[in-house]
């Protein structure tokens, strides 16, 4: 083990992969979001969503870990607009899909829209206070 | 043929080739883990299991282990017979049953299973002849109520609802309300006969000896071979007159005063106290011919299929065997009734029964089947307001 971490190639190998692994991991989340948002229970009756966010989270531990042992600089990148927009748009429609059951669509679309602006200042507020 | 999610980290082309080879073998297992998820939710597996030192424990999930005179299995010993159920909705390719015996039971030399498809309900013993020629009531419309005479006292309905699920209209006579005056009035207040499905709100009940059965979903509804046109929308009035029992579930078996009918031969049944009753024109109140009942396959008394228990390779006292539910897959009904027979006294811990799907185009639109209908479970109801 200390072999490996002292030897940087190994460690930036390691490092690529575990960002391979996180974007198949954040993959595979949405995904079953999305389909056990359409289906209740189709995905969290197999594995449980903390099992997920556990995984994405130590997936995530690690590859800080290894950037610091590979002398790696995380430099902090700009949103990116052409993923931003349909992540932002799918969380609307996972929002409206949650609250299909209140059976008004009206009060439904209000929710949301109060979910979202109370999400954007949250935004806001985290982004000047950094 | 792979991208670079992390290009900023720089490897010579040596190291760079390792990585990509690392890189297509852990895309390659993400993709067989996918398609594994996809057999797991396309082909589910139903589990079953009951644990017999915990007979009470709600993760047991086969329904009523009983003895052949259908007395409970006491510390898991079973001499000769046990009978145990499951209910399950979906068809399912095979049926794998796993005996799991206590360290101080004797080995099972010899154990056999076999398994019937129908209702729980319909495997219920015959019982002898009921007598409906009941003649010494009559059914009066007063002033648009209906009253039953009876041992000369009125009984009103609670509505004409509950008494045509009892009567038909033209078997009541018109009567003025004079004839109240005549006889003394009942305390007794008539509601919906037993069997009959009523509606309250977004609940369906069931109404059994003067009890209302909730039924706990619409998966339960169906799979019970019930019909949403049979559901009489019930008043406040009309549900006060019962109380609440316990939540119908899949593994309930069909309350007393429902009504069986053989699909192809057109034999009825009636439940009541445990057994079913055999009705014929001759010996039936028409009124009860005349209701929906719940299709049953008369085959489902015949079709018994089996197998053998084995002990399981690398196991000291797991036994198990499996069934092909090929046969069984044209039989109404969503329950199986195992019955287990040893030629030994065995103590059992743990008693376990796996449904399992196989690969086939079958079950494939099946499961599509299942996963539109459940889509549209979700968002049949448009909710427009």
């Amino acid at each position: 083990m200390r072999k490996f971490l002292s030897n940087k190639i190994n460690l930036a190998i390691a490092y690529k992969l575990l960002n391979d692994l996180l974007f198949i991991a954040l993959i595979f989340f949405f995904a079953a979001i999305i389909a056990d948002g359409l289906i209740p229970g189709i995905i969290s009756s197999h594995i449980s969503f903390t099992r997920v966010i556990l995984f994405v989270s130590l997936d995530l531990l690690f590859i800080y870990f290894l950037a610091g042992q590979a002398g790696i600089s995380l430099k902090k990148s700009p949103i990116n607009k052409k993923i931003s927009a349909p992540t932002l748009f799918l969380l609307v429609l996972l929002i409206f899909n949650s609250l299909f059951k209140l059976n008004n669509i009206a009060l439904n679309l209000f929710v949301t829209l109060l979910i979202g602006l109370s999400g954007y200042f949250i935004y806001k507020i985290i982004l000047e206070e950094s | 043929m792979f991208f670079d999610l992390t290009k900023e980290v720089k490897l010579n082309n040596k190291n760079y080739a390792a990585y990509k080879r690392l890189q297509i073998a852990l895309y390659l297992f993400a993709i067989l883990l996918g398609a594994y998820f996809a057999y797991l939710i396309l082909f589910p597996a139903a589990y079953f299991t009951f644990s017999f030192p915990n007979p009470n424990s709600l993760q047991n999930t086969i329904i009523d282990p009983r003895l052949e005179d259908g007395g409970p299995v006491e510390r898991g010993e079973i001499s000769q017979t046990l009978f145990f159920d499951t209910a399950l909705v979906g068809n399912y390719s095979k049926a794998k049953i796993r005996l799991h015996l206590n360290k101080k039971s004797d080995p099972l030399m010899l154990g056999k299973i076999s398994l019937k498809k129908s209702y729980q309900a319909f495997f219920y013993p015959a019982g002898g002849n009921l007598d409906f020629a009941e003649t010494n009531f009559q059914a009066l419309k007063i002033n648009g109520d209906y009253y039953l005479l009876k041992d000369n006292k009125l009984a009103r309905f609670v509505s004409e609802k509950a008494y045509l699920t009892r009567y038909s209209a033209d078997q009541a006579t018109e009567k003025g309300t004079e004839i109240l005056r005549d006889y003394e009035l009942s305390d007794e207040i008539i509601g919906f006969a037993d069997g009959t499905l009523i509606s309250y709100g977004i609940s369906v009940y069931i109404v059994s000896e003067g009890k209302i059965l909730p039924v706990n979903n619409v998966v339960t509804f169906s799979a019970m071979g019930y019909d949403w046109n049979d559901v009489v929308p019930a008043s406040g009035d009309e549900i006060s007159l019962y109380e609440k029992d316990k939540l119908f579930t899949l593994s309930s078996p069909h309350p007393a005063g429902t009504i069986l009918k053989t699909q192809r031969e057109g034999k009825y049944y009636l439940l009541k106290d445990g057994k079913k009753y055999e009705l014929s024109p001759g010996n039936a109140d028409q009124n009860l011919l005349g209701k929906s009942p719940i299709l049953v396959s008369k085959k489902s008394l015949d079709l018994s299929k089996g197998c053998e228990l084995k002990k399981e390779a690398l196991s000291f006292r797991t036994y198990s065997c499996e069934i092909s539910l090929e046969d069984y897959k044209d039989l109404l009904g969503k329950d199986y009734e195992f019955k287990l027979t040893a030629n030994s006294n065995i103590k059992t811990d743990n008693l376990d029964v796996i449904f399992e799907k196989t690969i086939s185009s079958d079950n494939l639109k099946s499961a599509a089947k299942d996963i539109i209908s459940k889509i549209r479970g979700n968002y049949a109801e448009i909710p427009v307001q």
